[in-house]
């Protein structure tokens, strides 16, 4: 799996992470976490919610240090795409997009130029004047995509982005999505809870226990795509995936059973 | 609850309810000027005296909450921009619990009756609800926007001006609301404490010699003054400033 480290753009190794409870008691959420992603990948961490793949995320964009482990990052420029959109309301869908590179300290006319490309790549074209509340769920992820796609990423984080949106918004985004990394070529890491999504997308599916997280199972994927989602090829990884993870969810409804009935 | 049983009244009575509470702000505006003029004519209180003093302590007043703004603006970018601005915050809350009144006597001390003790004094309550209002805005900013900044590379004075200054400005104004409010009272009541030139001193001195045509044309006025900046200031300002929040 290994063996062609140069094409790595990503390795984290030994990655463990615990919360804070209370004043002495702390949660284990990642236990010892290890993979790589080479260039030009999809790889899609599937896991139960709540287990702690949004905790990886963060850790892997840098935004959370990890108790103990190491993350090394072979990456030009890494942006991401987030649950809830996490637009600035303040400021308009073209200002959005524009924003990263406004912060690099491109002039106006350049990122505004930028932007306006990327609006109409997503299918947004003629709208970067509107404000954020002003547009539908999946126009605001497309905004957020778009404004990932500003900064020509090679290393692209999805944190759920498809989990606020209803089936048939999603399905049309996910299509565009793939267009865009069929186009780009960059690295995707994308967090997910819906199997499909992953079978579909993906070349490669790493699955999550419950909390602590740790590496399960992976599976590579090598039929091109866009894939037939009718096929029985894709049912058949499709269940299981879903008998791993119906495992997975019972461990974690046990322990949680046994953690509430301890003596008070 | 209370709250709520008002907001659901609010949404009861929606239809024509901008009308209502513009014909109603208007009456509640325009009353004290009619007797300000009937007051005025009548009894020939000196209206241009009231309304300069009333002007100097406006002045006063603005020149006060301009300081405490970016006194308490600044302060919240920094105690936001650095962790460990969160020690900072015990000891401000103990300093917010000194009555300011109590400082008036250490104002007067340095600097006179004069009207740079008047502003600095009310600054010092006029600081508070603006500082808490936008620094625990900043604070409490949502995690993923802020995650977001983080990730599109806005960082260090980028995002103080970016990011947290923006997330601050629906605080800014209802923080401004309740601090020019204090302000109020903060100039009026060191105007009457120091007999300094001023709407307070002008009302006390009216009030001790039994001039209730000055007296009641000067509450009137100030009333008035008080009502418009309300409605043509903070509450356009406040629908202005959703657009920060996103609702």
């Amino acid at each position: 799996m290994q063996n062609n480290t140069q094409n790595n753009i990503l390795a984290i190794s030994h990655i463990t992470h615990e919360f804070p409870q209370d004043e002495r008691n702390y949660m284990l959420v990642l236990n010892d976490v290890s993979f790589s992603a080479q260039k030009g990948e999809f790889l899609s961490l599937l896991g139960p919610s709540g287990a702690g793949k949004s905790t990886l995320l963060r850790v892997i964009a840098g935004l959370e240090k990890p108790t103990f482990g190491e993350v090394e990052r072979n990456t030009e420029e890494m942006t991401m795409v987030f649950q809830h959109y996490a637009l600035f309301p303040w400021l308009t869908a073209e200002e959005n997009v524009g924003f990263g590179l406004r912060m690099k300290g491109l002039s106006e006319k350049e990122w505004r130029r930028v932007a306006k490309e990327k609006m109409a790549e997503v299918g947004l074209g003629g709208m970067g004047h509107v404000h954020p509340k002003e547009l539908s769920g999946g126009m605001r992820q497309r905004v957020g995509i778009a404004r990932a796609l500003s900064m020509s990423p090679d290393l692209l984080l999805l944190d759920e982005p498809f989990s606020n949106l209803d089936s048939i918004t999603a399905t049309f985004l996910k299509k565009d999505l793939l267009e865009i990394w069929k186009k780009y070529k960059m690295t995707i890491i994308m967090v997910n809870h819906l199997i499909e999504d992953a079978v579909e997308l993906s070349n490669r599916i790493l699955v999550f226990s419950g909390r602590p997280a740790r590496i399960k199972k992976e599976f590579a994927l090598k039929t091109p795509r866009p894939r037939d989602t009718r096929k029985k090829a894709f049912y058949t990884l499709n269940d299981e995936i879903t008998a791993l993870l119906a495992e997975e969810i019972q461990n974690s409804h046990e322990t949680l059973l046994r953690e509430k009935k301890k003596p008070v | 609850m209370a709250v709520h049983g008002h907001h659901r009244m609010g949404h009861r009575h929606r239809s024509g309810e901008s009308d209502r509470t513009a014909i109603i702000t208007f009456g509640i505006a325009l009353s004290p000027l009619f007797i300000i003029l009937v007051a005025g004519l009548v009894a020939h209180a000196d209206l241009l005296r009231i309304i300069s003093y009333l002007g100097l302590s406006l002045t006063r007043l603005i020149t006060a909450y301009g300081i405490a703004l970016f006194i308490a603006v600044s302060l919240s970018l920094l105690l936001s921009l650095f962790k460990t601005g969160d020690r900072a915050i015990p000891f401000l809350d103990a300093l917010q619990n000194i009555p300011s009144f109590a400082l008036i006597p250490l104002f007067a001390l340095a600097f006179g009756y004069s009207s740079i003790m008047i502003i600095l004094f009310a600054v010092t309550s006029i600081v508070w609800p603006i500082l808490f209002n936008v620094l625990s805005a900043m604070k409490t900013a949502r995690e993923d926007l802020s995650e977001a900044a983080t990730i599109f590379h806005c960082t260090g004075w980028n995002r103080a001006l970016h990011f947290l200054l923006p997330v601050g400005v629906p605080a800014m104004v209802t923080g401004s609301l309740v601090g020019i409010s204090i302000g109020w009272e903060a100039i009026i009541g060191a105007e009457i404490i120091g007999s300094a030139e001023g709407i307070g001193s002008l009302l006390n001195t009216a009030g001790n010699t039994g001039d209730s045509p000055v007296l009641f044309s000067g509450i009137a006025i100030l009333l008035a003054l008080v009502v418009l900046i309300n409605k043509f200031i903070w509450l356009p300002l406040i629908k202005e400033s959703r657009l920060y929040s996103g609702e």
